[in-house]
């Protein structure tokens, strides 16, 4: 399963996100805003959101870090 | 020689502490290096990631020994790794349940239990949410409430911010490097943020002020797409076409944990003596969640100092 992870360099919940991923040692695609613009872009067109960190997994989409949400979805202890 | 002993305490966690910390700002952690260089043995619970609320400012200027300035996440890290240097544990795991009627205090986090033999409270504040038609159904919608995370996603585009204190003009003047336009509304007659960044506003051409303005209600249909305010003094209803509002309309305490608990001030911020004690006996309270005249950086840094000093008196009394 592919996981994308939408950041911002300067959001502290997206810094809580990926640690929260790496510790559970879940690989992700980073795609940061700060970095690449037009990914905001994208992302607001596709999913309606103007917020990061946004988690895409299957069909599912989180927005924020939510650790019981990515815990059910990802089935992390 | 035979290390099992030691390697054996190593490999257990440990669930009970002289000293825990709830809240990992400025307050908590230089309330945690004072604990560790006390050689108590303290553990602090963060929620998301060290530096508290002051993770979400860009650049800090008033804080002494930065001339240059410094990024709150920088400030953050930095205070984790001096912490932990003489020391502390820090444990990213989310407090939500206190108990507070005798000592050990139990605290449960998202993940486990534990007990302390004091306790220091810095949860410090959140964002005041305004409360009116639109604003939940909006949020990550084209409404924010943090622009250090969020303000790309308006790259030339006509952005609200709301609140002309320190926190307001700061983010206006950040967000202005990527909106095309920024509207403040603030609901005082007046900005409250420090002269030095009023002058910096005036500088911004991008920018306008609506003093004595209140938000009536945010619009849209799938996103946000305009925003109804209103003059108090003349009563004359605007709508302005906005694709972004970031809201800087005060702050609130975090305080959940010990709202029946401790006793609080009318507006919620815990209530503390000189010595930062709380009206519960080994329990203290650092930072913005306490009644104080000013939250900055440099008055958290010192609360920290202060609880901290007082809870290694506290335990070394029990002794």
């Amino acid at each position: 399963m592919t996981i994308k992870v939408y950041t911002n360099s300067s959001c502290p919940y997206c810094t809580r996100a990926k640690r929260f991923l790496k510790e559970h040692g879940i690989k992700f695609k980073e795609i940061n805003i700060s970095t690449y613009p037009q990914a905001a872009k994208e992302l607001k067109e596709k999913t309606g959101q103007t917020g990061v960190p946004v988690i895409l997994t299957g069909n599912h989409k989180i927005v924020g870090f939510d650790e019981n949400k990515l815990r059910n979805i990802l089935k992390i202890k | 020689m035979d290390f099992s002993i030691q390697k054996k305490e190593k490999n257990t966690v440990r669930k009970h502490f002289q000293a825990a910390i709830i809240g990992s700002g400025p307050a908590g952690l230089t309330a945690a290096i004072y604990l560790g260089r006390s050689k108590v043995e303290t553990v602090v619970f963060e929620k998301v990631i060290p530096g508290g609320y002051v993770v979400n400012v860009e650049k800090i200027e008033n804080y002494p020994g930065f001339v240059e300035g410094i990024s709150g996440e920088k400030l953050g890290k930095l205070y984790a790794e001096h912490a932990e240097k003489f020391g502390s544990e820090i444990k990213s795991e989310e407090v939500t349940k206190l108990e507070l009627n005798e000592t050990p205090f139990k605290i449960e986090t998202s993940r486990s239990s534990y007990t302390s033999d004091s306790l220091i409270l810095a949860t410090g504040t959140s964002n005041r949410k305004l409360a009116v038609p639109g604003e939940k159904e909006f949020t990550h919608k084209g409404i924010s409430f943090c622009a250090t995370c969020d303000a790309p996603f308006f790259e030339g585009e006509d952005v609200l911010v709301v609140g002309a204190g320190n926190s307001g003009v700061q983010e206006s003047l950040y967000i202005s490097r990527f909106a095309k336009h920024i509207t403040i509304v603030e609901l005082l007659e007046f900005p409250t943020a420090e002269p030095i960044l009023i002058d910096r506003l005036n500088d911004n051409n991008k920018i306008d002020l609506f003093t004595s303005h209140l938000v009536m209600s945010f619009k849209g249909d799938k996103m946000l797409s305009s925003v109804d305010i209103k003059d108090i003094k003349s009563g004359e209803v605007k709508n302005l076409k906005i694709k972004g509002a970031f809201i800087y309309a005060g702050e609130i305490p975090n305080n959940d944990l010990v709202r029946d608990k401790l006793k609080l001030d009318e507006k919620g911020f815990i209530v503390t003596d000189e010595y930062l004690r709380t009206s519960v006996n080994g329990v203290f309270a650092a930072g913005d969640v306490r009644n104080t005249p000013l939250r900055q950086v440099a008055t958290s840094v010192g609360d920290g100092a202060i609880a901290g000093y007082e809870a290694y008196r506290f335990l070394e009394e029990r002794k």
